[in-house]
Parts: structure tokens; sequence; C-alpha cells
């Protein structure tokens, strides 16, 4: 699994491709706690490229979710295909995660 | 790759890309639909994990396979392990899932995504394996 990573204005933004499942979530992980540790605070994660998630990913969202909350800063999501949308529906991620179409309308609502 | 297919797996997390290709040829030559595919490579994902994970004191002699057919409309699959007997569906607490983040505990997702993504699943214990049966319609499953 790639993750490209850059940064608009104040968002960092990690777009993973591909699978993120319970072989590479770790890898997803470290790059998460990497962000946070140089001090992002304002986190959009875009699955545009993201073909599948399993509750290994899950699981580092919501532990960046955790993290950011305690710090003030905070996560967003966007792009978000429809399976990978039902596994956040069925997980009642979509009440604690803040989701948008794509990157263009998260920037705008992020800035 | 006309069904029935039959996958041995080995005892290691990098075969779930391998085991999801299989799955993908398996859905395109038996015209089961993409959303469909994906729910049952996160459900493999899910059982697979957690056997590898906790399931064996030593991986050396751990066997592990999956298989796929599709019989009256569905796909059923039959995952197998010879590790320690193990229940998921009974052992696995379920997750509240309303919770908001300060008091979701990480983890315990992965048996309710499976629960939640199958028509049907059952658990047994056969000749020292694990056998997990699991069901899911065709017809419901087109959407996405």
């Amino acid at each position: 699994m790639d993750i490209v990573e850059s940064k608009e204005n104040a968002v960092f933004v990690m777009e993973p491709k591909g699978r993120l499942d319970s072989a590479n979530a770790r890898n997803f992980e470290e790059r998460v706690l990497a962000a946070l540790e140089k001090g992002e605070n304002a986190l959009l994660i875009d699955f545009d490229k993201l073909d599948y998630i399993s509750s290994a990913g899950l699981r580092v969202l919501l532990m960046g979710a955790k993290r950011l909350q305690q710090s003030g800063g905070t996560i967003v999501l966007c792009a978000l295909s429809p399976s990978i949308h039902e596994v956040f529906e069925i997980s009642g991620f979509l009440t604690i995660f803040t989701v948008h179409s794509d990157r263009a309308a998260a920037l705008a609502a992020m800035g | 790759m006309k069904e029935p297919v039959e996958v041995p797996l080995a005892a290691d997390l990098d075969e779930l890309s391998r085991l999801a290709e299989v799955v993908e040829d398996f859905g395109e030559a038996n015209d089961v639909p993409p959303g469909a595919v994906f729910k049952l490579n996160l459900c493999f994902d899910e059982l697979i994990t957690n056997a590898i994970s906790y399931g064996f004191d030593t991986l050396e002699d751990a066997s592990l396979s999956v298989a796929l057919a599709v019989r009256d409309s569905s796909v059923v699959a039959i995952i197998r392990d010879n590790g320690r007997p193990f229940d998921p569906f009974a052992e696995t607490p379920e997750a509240d899932t309303t919770l908001q983040i300060e008091d979701r505990p990480v983890g315990g997702l992965g048996v309710l995504l499976v629960r939640e993504s199958m028509d049907d699943f059952s658990y047994e214990r056969q000749d020292e394996i694990n056998v997990v049966t699991l069901r899911l319609k065709l017809n419901r499953a087109e959407t996405p």
C-alpha cells in the first residue's frame, strides 16, 4: 500500500492507495503517528484511491481520532467508495467521523 | 475459474492479498458482483486474521484454507483452520457502535462486520478443525 502525503495550507492530506488490511495496517499506523508527532493537527484522509479497508484500518483511524481529540485537532475523511462507506456505517464510524464526498469539499469545509 | 474453488493458505497475513485476487477471479467467473466480492474478502480478512493472530501456540503446524462455491443464488464460503477450538460468533463480545470517540474501544469490530455483511454464518468443530461457514445471497448483494 502506497500512501501519498501532501500539505494543503494547514491541512495534512494522506491518500492511501489499494488495500488497507491487517497485513499493512501497521504501516499506515506508523505514518499517521509520524504526522501527529510532527505536530499536524488537521488531518484529511482521502480514500479516493483506496479499494478496500478492514477493521485493522478502522482501528488506526479511531486511534488517530482519539489522539487528535485530546490535542484539540481534527481528522476528516473523504471519497469513500460505496463498499467502504458501508463498512463505516456498520461500524458506527459515520457518527464519529466527518465524511465529505471529495477532497475539494473536505478542504473547503476544513478551511 | 469456475466454482467450486479451494485455496490453501499459509499462516501469514500477507496471504490475504493473494486470497483477495483469487476471490476477485472467482467473482468474475461466476457473476458475483464487486460489492459481494468486497464483503467476502472483508469476512475472510477478519476471520483469518483472528485465527492466525490468536488461534495457535506456534504457527509451524498451522493449516488454513478457504473454499468457495455458488449454491442456490448464494455464495457459500467455508474457512477451515486447525487452531485451538474457537467459535468467533459465540465468544466475541458485541461491539457497541453507538459510543463516541473517547469511549470507543480500539478494536472488536471484525466479527461485527462479518455478522452484518453475511446472510448466514455458523461455526462447527469437526475432527480438530474449526469450520466457519458463511453464506451471502447474490440477489441483495448487487449494491454497490
